[in-house]
């Protein structure tokens, strides 16, 4: 058990995390939310706000995640870090743990709590500047839907930026920001073929997304043109979808490390 | 101890570097790793240290595994490669974190050995030079106390001064406990501190033997003219006379000129092997 977790080397290891890493983390959270409260103050006005808080909160929470991982997953950028990384007297478990759930779990926890302040201080001030009804605009809740749903794929994307660290020593962010890229488009054309096949060709490229909805055109049919959904929710679909990507890029992640060699 | 059983290793299956290699590396003495560039030095340290894994065959350190990278045999090692890595921290953060990964580091040797290798006070360890950075990482090392050693290119980048007080922690921390391994090309900046020498060419151990071996089958002389009389296995031509390689056949104590002892390992191995059989 000492070889696989001890809570002593697991708090240096962390400790490690933030004397070498905190700011740039911390920071590179910071100019997030810089950047959406620059463009939430562009158009202030209480119709306006909801819509674009969702709008950037999307961005934030999907795309947020690639700036985090650019100071995070660079632990094999040259060979004497990587040398340093493997040889810190760690278990593999513990640097799994610190590297792959610790630091995403911090992302998502100052990300919104520091959104949490921003939104309630943007609220009161739509209050206070257009005199608007107690609960006309309300905070995000953590647990709505734009949350979970931009936070699961958020966190797919910051893994695979993370596990590709492991393979790519120079740019390995954007080649591996492409390569989840040619993924999805490969799936997305996988869809489209399959559907067409299944409906003669009646298909349009836009609706198919993997597990989406599909519009078919059908003369045949009574209806000529009818639209097939499954019946669950976008939450659902999406968790039901990356929870399993999520958790095998994690082992993935965990597997590489202690397989890799230098 | 350190020992490779029936040891292969290849990156790519076609072209193996080390076939079938059996290698014991005993505590308590200083091993001098040579070879030329590509030899597979740096390969025999990966596998030592467990950044790399034997294709076949088995590496014991301490009856330990080195792939397997458990933490009980992580902080009984150290690797100090060719180019070092330091963190943007300070010394006292460096010590806090990395120093109490090892249970036996001491924090008075690393401040006596930064002391005596000259490196200065920082808040910024990123702000020390090339040479001060691999100071800073060989006192850390020493200090860590770990039964192995491995030090890539130790002295490079390292100034005169340093080298020789270099050579001085190397004999002042050196205990029948542990197991250091020097792999480099500048030769003379190890003189005398050397136990056993190694020397790699196209993943074969051509010659390990011991200071005390080598000593007593070869004696290294200089002659202004070239005698007729000695057995000799090398003979360099240098400036005002000649370097002799000779067979030591009348039990003279001469000091190794480890340069000319791996030239004529790698040109003439057969004159070598020989010997040391």
């Amino acid at each position: 058990m000492y070889d696989i977790f001890s809570l002593k080397r697991f708090s240096l290891s962390l400790r490690r995390l933030f004397v070498e890493k905190g700011i740039k983390m911390i920071g590179s959270i910071l100019i997030i939310l810089f950047v959406m409260v620059l463009f939430m103050n562009i158009n202030f006005a209480p119709g306006f706000y909801s819509e674009i808080r969702m709008f950037f909160l999307v961005l934030a929470l999907m795309f947020g995640p690639v700036l985090y991982m650019s100071v995070v997953a660079n632990e094999f950028t040259n060979h004497s870090k990587g040398i340093s990384y493997l040889l810190m007297p760690n278990s593999t478990f513990e640097k799994w743990l610190t590297n792959n759930v610790i630091v995403i779990a911090i992302f998502y926890i100052v990300f919104g709590l520091l959104f949490r302040l921003v939104d309630l201080w943007m609220i009161g001030r739509l209050n206070a500047n257009f005199g608007l009804a107690e609960g006309k605009v309300t905070p995000v809740e953590f647990a709505s839907d734009i949350f979970v749903i931009s936070g699961l794929i958020g966190t797919a994307i910051s893994l695979g930026i993370l596990l590709g660290s492991h393979y790519f020593k120079k740019n390995s962010m954007i080649i591996s920001l492409l390569l989840m890229f040619g993924l999805f488009m490969f799936a997305f054309f996988l869809d489209y073929i399959f559907a067409n096949m299944l409906f003669d060709g009646q298909v349009l490229f836009g609706d198919s997304a993997p597990f989406g909805p599909v519009s078919v055109t059908d003369p045949s049919s009574a209806v000529g043109h009818y639209h097939l959904d499954i019946p669950i929710t976008a939450r659902q679909l999406i968790t039901y979808t990356f929870v399993p990507i999520i958790a095998g890029l994690s082992l993935t992640y965990f597997v590489r490390l202690k397989e890799k060699q230098l | 101890m350190i020992a490779f059983n029936n040891f292969n290793f290849a990156y790519h299956k076609k072209y193996p570097l080390y076939v079938d290699l059996n290698l014991e590396l005993s505590p308590g003495k200083i091993y001098g790793l040579f070879g030329k560039n590509g030899a597979g030095k740096s390969t025999l340290l990966k596998n030592i240290t467990g950044l790399n894994r034997p294709t076949t065959g088995t590496v014991q350190v301490n009856d330990k595994t080195p792939y397997k990278r458990k933490p009980s045999f992580l902080n009984d090692i150290f690797l100090i490669p060719e180019e070092v890595y330091i963190p943007a921290i300070s010394r006292e953060n460096y010590i806090k974190t990395y120093g109490s990964f090892y249970p036996n580091f001491s924090r008075e040797s690393f401040l006596s050995h930064l002391d005596e290798l000259d490196v200065p006070e920082t808040k910024n360890l990123t702000k020390l030079s090339f040479g001060q950075q691999k100071k800073f990482i060989i006192s850390f090392a020493l200090a860590c106390n770990t039964s192995v050693l491995i030090m890539d290119e130790p002295t490079n980048g390292l100034d005169i001064p340093s080298k020789s007080e270099f050579r001085k922690l190397m004999a002042k921390t050196m205990n029948e406990d542990k197991i250091y391994i020097i792999s480099t090309h500048q030769v003379r900046d190890l003189d005398n501190i050397l136990d056993h020498i190694l020397i790699v060419n196209a993943g074969q151990i051509v010659l390990d033997a011991s200071i005390y071996e080598i000593s007593k089958k070869i004696a290294f002389n200089f002659y202004l003219n070239l005698p007729e009389e000695v057995v000799t296995i090398a003979v360099d031509e240098t400036i005002g006379g000649y370097s002799v390689m000779e067979k030591n056949t009348m039990d003279e104590e001469t000091t190794i000129n480890l340069e000319q002892l791996f030239n004529t390992t790698i040109m003439n191995p057969d004159a070598i092997t020989t010997l040391f059989k």
